[in-house]
């Protein structure tokens, strides 16, 4: 019998952000105090539908005094994207504005190589949204990965997906478009909450990847509903990449050198901290994770 | 050669991308995020370069580079281009162009330049700050400042409960009075209650978040440069700012008349030293008093007063965490006397030169 779906959380009974549980009251009453003050930073207008996504650090409580406080601001203005440092009570805050048509595009077309789309396959919390905003971030996220996810499945010739499976397949798809996100993935994989983080990513992104109609439900389990060539791939890999690097580069002072300083900066976390095995363990699990077992997948190292 | 010197060496023939090794012209004392700065000269071209290295600093610099952006509408003519930012060996690198060699510190310290010229370039370098003020003024949300400032007072409590001057741990004489010079003043915990009582500034403006001499750069061929923007903010207090105009001068151009004494009785500090800024120095604070004059229509009332010696009082107490860094060990008692006498200084008294340093006994 194939797994199902957990709809407790999925959009139409969905209350609370879906890793919401994971942030402390006290994180969560401290970014809710920033957004008063932040909105007239960022230009919220009354009435203008526009919501905040928190991802990073804070959401699973990980934060240290030098860390960044890490916000999206969706808005339904016609502004471009844009990225501005502010601070909040002395932490340093790091706000991306843009509007909903272009983080819909992020998703679909891939209009900044996932670079929104991916923030919200990472855990995160959504304040001010109504559930229509909820769906969006979620499906915003599964457009993005799903082709690239799908084509992980293929690799392995694998047309059924569990849960488990489907996760994997995001997060090693991820690090075919950027080999330098298993630095920040494994920040989570090394926190001691990742056995509870990994079961609620079984529920978030298969949810996310449902919802934008790149997997199917059925009976047997999840089906991919379309494979890409690999020229496809090819092609959409690249041009994922170039419009990633491209908009981190411009929303970086147009730092030329901006693709050398991320990938660096994630290269060191692994050597200053020894993660090299860990690295190693890491990649194991999610390989192992992305094999099909019947009867579903479960966190086991 | 230190580690620090050998990435920044790497770092600039990364970007250079050529056999001929810069030469290393100077590298500058440890800022407080431990940040040093080296100062390379292009042999062919004589191109100067300035190249900072830091690692685990509390804003990264790509942030500090972020920051900078904020000043920019205003100090267009006074901030150097960067040039290049990379991870090298573990540290943050960021490499900009360097337009002078000196900092107008050293120059002013080293009485390396005619101090009829310093001090024009140090007039214009506060009357373009005030220009910025007036010009970028909004209301103030402290929440918002980059220079929080009751998380700056508990990180400056935390760090002198961890000192210990002379011989005496700060944290053992927390609550009892000190004497200062014959004079009875309040406690450590009952001084820094009243530093934290600072009031809010009708207006909040645009600032780099450190101005001060170490940060200005005297061009080779004339003019001064800002760096160091990583406390760069569009939501600071100006009279926090001015403190670090003003201020500085009492940190970093002291000098002791006598050696100190601090001494720990039963149930008191006692100090008594003899301290004073050099003549020929008091015109540069005078300069850096104006700011307060110039964004208050003349002498500031008492609660702006009151207000700058809190700030005041906070960076004394800061900057005595950093003595070590700058070799003025020697200083820390003298440092902390005037921190707590500037924490219980309340308004002016009709006094027109508020906040200024107790001068040499004559």
């Amino acid at each position: 019998m194939a797994e199902t779906l957990n709809r407790s959380n999925s959009r139409n009974e969905r209350n609370e952000p879906m890793y919401g549980t994971f942030m402390s009251q006290e994180n969560s009453d401290f970014v809710a105090r920033a957004l008063t003050y932040l909105a007239g930073e960022v230009g919220v207008r009354e009435n203008d539908e526009s919501f905040w996504v928190c991802y990073g650090s804070f959401v699973l409580n990980q934060q240290t005094p030098e860390s960044d406080l890490d916000l999206l601001y969706i808005h339904n203005q016609q502004l471009p994207v844009r990225r501005f440092q502010s601070s909040f009570e002395g932490y340093p805050v790091t706000v991306y504005s843009l509007s909903r048509n272009n983080f819909v595009s992020d998703g679909e077309q891939k209009l900044f190589g996932g670079y929104f789309g991916g923030k919200v396959l990472n855990p995160y919390v959504t304040f001010l949204t109504s559930r229509e905003d909820q769906n969006l971030v979620t499906r915003v996220g599964g457009a993005f990965i799903g082709p690239f996810a799908a084509a992980m499945a293929k690799r392995q010739g694998r047309e059924i997906a569990t849960q488990a499976n489907l996760v994997a397949d995001s997060v090693l798809a991820r690090f075919h478009l950027c080999p330098w996100y298993r630095s920040y993935f494994l920040r989570y994989y090394i926190a001691p909450i990742f056995p509870q983080l990994w079961e609620r990513m079984e529920e978030v992104i298969p949810l996310s990847l449902v919802e934008a109609g790149v997997v199917v439900q059925d009976n047997n389990g999840f089906h991919y509903s379309h494979f890409l060539s690999d020229e496809e791939l090819h092609e959409e890999t690249i041009r994922a990449v170039t419009h990633f690097w491209a908009l981190g580069s411009c929303l970086h002072g147009s730092m030329p050198d901006f693709p050398a300083y991320y990938i660096q900066k994630a290269e060191q976390f692994i050597r200053d901290d020894n993660l090299e095995s860990r690295c190693k363990e890491m990649l194991q699990f999610l390989r192992k994770q992305s094999i099909y077992q019947n009867g579903g997948g479960s966190y086991a190292t | 050669m230190s580690e620090i010197v050998r990435v920044a060496t790497k770092a600039i023939r990364m970007m250079l991308r050529e056999q001929d090794d810069p030469e290393l012209v100077l590298i500058s004392f440890p800022g407080s995020s431990g940040a040093r700065v080296s100062i390379f000269r292009h042999s062919r071209t004589d191109s100067l370069y300035a190249v900072k290295c830091v690692k685990n600093s509390r804003v990264s610099l790509v942030e500090e580079i972020a920051r900078k952006e904020i000043l920019m509408p205003y100090l267009r003519d006074h901030l150097p281009e960067v040039l290049w930012c990379q991870i090298v060996d573990g540290f943050e690198v960021m490499i900009s162009e360097c337009k002078g060699v000196h900092t107008l510190h050293h120059l002013i310290i080293n009485s390396d330049a005619p101090h009829s010229y310093l001090l024009v370039v140090w007039k214009d370098v506060v009357e373009t700050l005030v220009r910025m003020w007036e010009t970028s003024q909004h209301p103030f949300q402290e929440t918002l400042c980059s220079r929080f400032f009751p998380a700056r007072v508990q990180r400056i409590q935390d760090g002198l409960r961890c000192m210990t001057i002379g011989n005496i741990q700060l944290s053992e004489c927390w609550d009892i009075p000190v004497i200062i010079n014959g004079n009875e003043y309040p406690s450590v915990s009952e001084s820094l209650k009243k530093v934290a009582q600072v009031g809010k500034p009708a207006m909040g403006v645009i600032c780099h978040g450190d101005p001060q001499p170490s940060n200005i750069v005297v061009g080779k061929s004339g003019g001064w440069y800002c760096v160091d923007w990583e406390w760069a903010g569009p939501h600071q207090d100006w009279r926090m700012m001015l403190t670090h105009l003003y201020g500085w001068w009492s940190t970093r151009c002291l000098v002791l008349a006598s050696a100190p004494v601090m001494r720990l009785s039963e149930k008191r500090i006692e100090m008594e030293y003899e301290a004073f800024i050099p003549a020929h120095l008091r015109p540069y604070q005078d300069i850096a008093m104006s700011a307060a004059f110039m964004m208050s229509d003349g002498l500031p009332n008492e609660e702006t007063v009151s207000d700058i010696n809190r700030f005041l009082a906070a960076l004394y107490f800061g900057e005595l965490r950093f003595l070590r860094l700058w070799g003025r060990e020697e200083f820390a008692s003298t440092m902390f006397a005037q921190a707590i006498v500037t924490a219980n200084q309340q308004g002016h008294g009709g006094n027109t030169q508020p906040f200024q340093f107790p001068q040499r006994k004559e």
